[in-house]
């Protein structure tokens, strides 16, 4: 799969990828951070729909495209799933259960079978956080455990 | 007479709220920000904000300083480069036939060569500001002429800078050869020193301005776009070729990504009354004198832009709907229209530049994003055979 890309001056950035049937998908990054997604049929100069993602959209829907919300069972060869196990990182949104509440409060291990090995907080990177770390909202956390059971964690996440 | 601060309150409202009814329906702000002006100033029956545009005359200057060091600051000829050898053929078609037949119109018209020579860059240059933002509001970013369009842009900004350093001394008073090349010496020594700083010393430049702090970071780069400015009137160069030379330097710097961001709402604002003072000089009353020579001037630059158009779209391979969709949103004119209409103002030219390039933006304003969004009915009437689509390198 190839990504075309250039600079549109004084505007911001075009990708473009072509996806299943010459459908062309065109992705416009503003300077501003607003995104433009285009969508081209096959062979068709003017876009047949158009969508405007202010930037906190355009992120969501980038983790929801990427899995990190829900992942397909049939997608197999994704590089994360090892064996039985997954490896994978999680926003915690803003209306999340889990937040102002520490790991060992929560009882994520025990309750959902996953392990939090790291916390990217801002800047800041915790390594292997220890039971009595509080979680913020837009924490991301990368968790490692059983492929069944990171389900439970995602309903857990979003509340 | 209302007092100074409730004149620029007004302008400042009467421009926003106009523009914005403009944008409503899709049209672009800036000639509505001159309508303003027409509408508030002396020459018209109604409410007067200002009597004398000469109130606003230091705001108007910041704002064209504003305007042209984020001109300057966003110069890249990295964009050019990266469109090669295309771009300039597309580019320089779009120029020579725009910037030739402007000045065949001026001098057609016969009010002077100083004149035609700021007629041609009236009606010759695409407004970057209304052209970009046609772009977005239409959802056409996606399309396969908007690289070019775009790029077309890129090469015009660029050789508006070259057009302001060759007006200033055709716009001169000098009296006798002797004095114009005085003049036009210590113009060009100026001009030289303010690329040698550009070149070398933006280290320099960069450790003056230098602050992690917003509010003193804008202070300094208002204070140096302002200076250099200044400096640049005082040697004969205008001032809107200081700032843009200014811009041009502090883009060599590592603030500038924050300083493009920073100056942003400080050039919405000073420009909006940069083009209200414009449209205050205005009276209405001229149109009728100037309303032939603009429909004609519409005509011609509608024309030349669909050929432009055509032969950019053939240059880069595309079809006719590309070649009617660039043709036709190059059309918008703008803000460098208005800056040359006021250089021309300023030069003491023929009074009927300034109703002239007022009228020609107004149409142009209205009837440009109508003919844009509906190029499908211009494509249809362009011969198919001009544009076979031919297999693209």
């Amino acid at each position: 799969m190839s990504i075309s890309e250039s600079e549109l001056p004084g505007i911001g950035r075009r990708f473009e990828i072509v996806a299943t049937k010459g459908v062309r998908v065109v992705l416009v990054i503003h300077h501003s951070g607003r995104r433009d997604l285009y969508i081209l049929q096959r062979g068709e100069d003017e876009p047949a729909c158009a969508a405007k993602l202010t930037d906190d959209q355009a992120r969501r829907v980038g983790a929801i495209l990427g899995g990190a919300y829900f992942k397909p069972a049939v997608v197999e060869e994704i590089e994360n799933i090892i064996g039985d196990f997954v490896l994978d990182w999680v926003t915690i949104t803003e209306d999340s259960p889990m937040v102002n509440r520490s790991i060992g409060d929560l009882q994520i291990r025990r309750r959902t079978g996953m392990s939090v090995i790291a916390i990217v907080r801002g800047k800041r990177s915790i390594n292997v956080p220890d039971a009595s770390e509080v979680l913020n909202a837009e924490d991301r956390l990368l968790v490692f455990g059983p492929r069944r059971n990171f389900g439970t964690f995602v309903d857990d996440v979003l509340g | 007479m209302p007092n100074a601060l409730i004149a620029l309150g007004g302008a400042f409202i009467v421009a926003g709220l106009l523009a914005r009814m403009g944008r409503r329906i899709g049209l672009p702000t800036i000639p509505f920000f001159m309508a303003a002006g027409i509408l508030t100033g002396p020459h018209t029956p109604g409410l007067v904000l200002v009597r004398d545009p000469g109130d606003l005359e230091l705001f108007a200057a910041v704002g064209l300083i504003m305007l042209l060091f984020h001109l300057g600051l966003e110069f890249s000829l990295g964009d050019l480069t990266a469109g090669g050898a295309t771009l300039l053929r597309a580019g320089g078609t779009y120029l020579a036939l725009n910037i030739g037949g402007g000045l065949a119109f001026g001098f057609l018209l016969g009010w002077g060569t100083k004149e035609a020579f700021v007629i041609a860059g009236a009606v010759g240059i695409s407004s970057s500001a209304i052209v970009t933002k046609l772009l977005v509001e239409l959802g056409r970013l996606a399309n396969p002429e908007t690289g070019m369009i775009l790029g077309i842009i890129v090469v015009e900004d660029v050789f508006l800078a070259l057009y302001l350093a060759l007006l200033a001394p055709i716009l001169g008073e000098a009296e006798g050869a002797a004095e114009s090349a005085i003049q036009f010496g210590r113009a060009f020594a100026f001009l030289v020193l303010l690329l040698g700083v550009a070149r070398f010393g933006a280290k320099a430049v960069g450790r003056f301005l230098s602050s992690d702090d917003d509010e003193l970071l804008t202070i300094l780069f208002v204070g140096f776009a302002v200076m250099v400015s200044g400096v640049a009137e005082e040697f004969g160069v205008s001032e809107a070729i200081g700032a843009l030379l200014a811009g041009l330097i502090v883009a060599e710097t590592k603030a500038a990504p924050r300083i493009e961001h920073l100056v942003l709402p400080l050039r919405d604002a000073f420009a909006a009354v940069f083009f209200f003072a414009f449209g205050l000089t205005i009276d209405p009353g001229d149109v009728s004198s100037v309303a032939l020579p603009v429909t004609a001037a519409v005509l011609l630059s509608l024309l030349l832009n669909i050929v432009a158009g055509a032969v950019g779209a053939r240059l880069y391979g595309l079809g006719r709907r590309a070649a009617a969709n660039a043709g036709l949103t190059l059309l918008g004119r703008g803000e460098f229209s208005l800056i040359l209409a006021g250089f021309g103002v300023a030069a003491g030219l023929d009074e009927r530049i300034a109703p002239f390039v007022a009228l020609y933006v107004l149409v142009l304003a209205v009837i440009g994003p109508l003919l844009a969004s509906s190029s499908d009915h211009l494509s249809r009437r362009l011969p198919r055979r001009l544009f076979e689509k031919r297999i693209s390198k």
